[in-house]
């Protein structure tokens, strides 16, 4: 059964993760920790069959007695409910509604989540604002703590945590950054950064959009190497690489406006105004729009507002809110008028 | 600023793609944005997926209609067809669950916790290419029914004693030393007691 008032209608208010700043907040949305474990004894997901992953999900969920007490089994979500909650980070886009046992837990603030038959048989994430992975890190390593005295997780001395996929065996730590960079797009040395970021065991990839398109300037870090390093040398690595890339991007930013300030504040300004008087509008422009606005604020062109107010702005006009906040699917037109609509509300404009 | 493929109308949408780990910039207009979107993926809604920071494809029965490309997938194809000979001395199949080690090859994912030792000779070159080693420093079970993880504390300790060496931190170099000393004291003696 769908929890009620986890999918509201009208504006959902956002996870705590999106409603704190956090430290560079600006140019970072947030991070995540992801943990993957499997247990011992069982076939790996999806090589197991149904019957053996209704298993693997009683054990686990007789087993935790923690703070992710909302249980979601997602084969009973409707899409829209289930697309707000990849939007959210809670469940992964990997799972699917075909695998009946697939189900997430999630605390009250929506920042500590398992997730259960997501490429292996668990996996605990843990979200916070700003450029904190150390934080990240450590819930979900003492999470894990916890859980290991109650599970049973599948274990080898030489490899460590053994995982459905091989680039997550080891520690089993991935973690993962939502940046925006629109000061290295604009200054077309984004391509290098990249370049470098992959050299050094980092994946990139748009935070939304699909395939390789990278949309409104944001993108998605995330660490690839789980063998050979251990959790600390993982995270300082990672917090390393990306404070470099922060530091790049700021300089950019600062570079672009003394260069180019009157060109940047009309872009600025033209966006801010489109997104609070458009009637119709699409996601890509959205996104677009949106990252000119979120750019304004943080070079202070814009300073009557923050980024929780742009986080609000930025989750709230995915497709997934939208149609959770509607009550109903939508499509083509009706969506991009629910989206302008909504956008209007949040800049003070008129909703109607 | 004009549209950078029609020329024509004013350029709306900034477009960034990346393309085989290159970024390719466009300044287009709204028309010339969606024609390329529809080109590229008729079902696309908008917004597009959420990408979690997970990498491998889905198993191939469990498909989303609309997977990424995925470079683990790519790159284990690559391994696959330099491995025409596999390791004589490796099976082919996990005598644990059955599964094949063609199957990872096309999809990068393993049956069971049995197939790592299964696969043990295939999976090492692997490894070291995928993560540049083959063995776990990280955390250890708190109750590990396999005793110390001896082999990892002299990984740990080899390059604890490089990293002391090259920052001339002679005391400690000589502390480490004997710690190796006693760790591989107790690997031989485990691999003899094993034997």
């Amino acid at each position: 059964m769908e929890t009620p008032d986890l999918f509201p209608k009208g504006e959902a208010p956002l996870p705590r993760w999106l409603q704190d700043e956090g430290p560079a907040g600006l140019i970072v949305l947030g991070v995540s920790a992801h943990l993957h474990r499997n247990l011992a004894g069982f076939h790996f997901f999806p090589h197991a069959k149904d019957a053996e992953c209704a298993t693997v999900l009683a054990e686990i969920r007789e087993k935790v007695d923690g703070p992710e007490a909302r249980w979601i089994t997602l084969a009973d979500l409707a899409k829209p409910a289930r697309k707000f909650l990849q939007e959210r980070q809670v469940i992964g886009s990997w799972v699917h509604s075909d695998v009946p046992s697939a189900a997430v837990a999630m605390n009250e603030d929506g920042s500590q989540i398992l997730r259960v038959l997501d490429q292996n048989h668990l996996q605990v994430v843990n979200l916070q604002s700003g450029f904190a992975p150390e934080k990240a890190t450590a819930a979900v390593m003492a999470r894990e703590s916890d859980l290991e005295q109650k599970l049973f997780f599948a274990y080898q001395e030489d490899l460590g945590y053994l995982t459905t996929f091989v680039n997550s065996v080891g520690t089993g730590l991935h973690l993962a950054a939502m940046v925006h960079l629109p000061g290295l797009v604009l200054a077309e040395e984004i391509d290098k950064i990249i370049n470098a970021l992959q050299q050094l065991g980092l994946r990139v990839r748009g935070l939304f959009g699909t395939h390789q398109t990278v949309r409104g300037s944001l993108f998605q870090v995330t660490s690839t190497i789980t063998l050979g390093r251990d959790e600390d040398e993982i995270t300082n690595d990672f917090k390393y690489h990306l404070g470099r890339v922060i530091a790049h991007e700021q300089s950019a930013r600062e570079q672009l406006h003394a260069r180019d300030k009157h060109w940047l504040e009309d872009l600025v300004h033209r966006s801010y105004a489109i997104l609070g008087a458009a009637r119709l509008i699409t996601a890509q422009e959205t996104f677009d729009r949106l990252s000119h606005v979120r750019l304004g604020v943080g070079l202070g062109i814009l300073p009557q507002h923050d980024t929780v107010f742009l986080n609000r702005l930025l989750f709230g006009q995915l497709t997934g809110h939208l149609q959770v906040s509607c009550g109903e699917s939508l499509k083509g037109s009706s969506q991009a008028r629910a989206r302008a609509s909504f956008l209007r509300q949040c800049l003070g404009g008129s909703g109607d | 600023m004009d549209c950078q493929n029609c020329g024509q109308r004013e350029a709306l949408i900034h477009l960034t793609e990346i393309q085989d780990g290159q970024v390719v910039n466009r300044w287009l207009c709204s028309q010339c944005a969606k024609e390329k979107q529809a080109a590229r993926r008729p079902h696309d809604d908008g917004d597009g997926d959420f990408f979690g920071p997970t990498f491998p494809s889905p198993a191939p029965d469990r498909t989303p209609a609309d997977s990424a490309p995925d470079p683990l997938g790519e790159f284990l194809r690559q391994e696959a067809s330099q491995h025409q000979n596999l390791d004589p001395q490796g099976v082919d199949i996990c005598p644990a669950c059955g599964f094949k080690l063609a199957e990872f090859f096309e999809g990068g994912r393993l049956g069971c916790p049995g197939c790592y030792r299964a696969f043990a000779a295939n999976l090492r070159p692997i490894l070291s290419r995928l993560h540049g080693q083959t063995i776990h420093l990280g955390k250890v079970p708190r109750t590990n029914p396999q005793g110390p993880n001896t082999a990892a504390e002299l990984t740990r300790a080899r390059i604890a004693l490089t990293k002391a060496v090259a920052a001339e931190e002679y005391e400690e170099a000589a502390r480490l030393r004997d710690h190796l000393k006693i760790l591989q004291e107790r690997q031989d003696r485990d691999s003899h007691g094993n034997s």
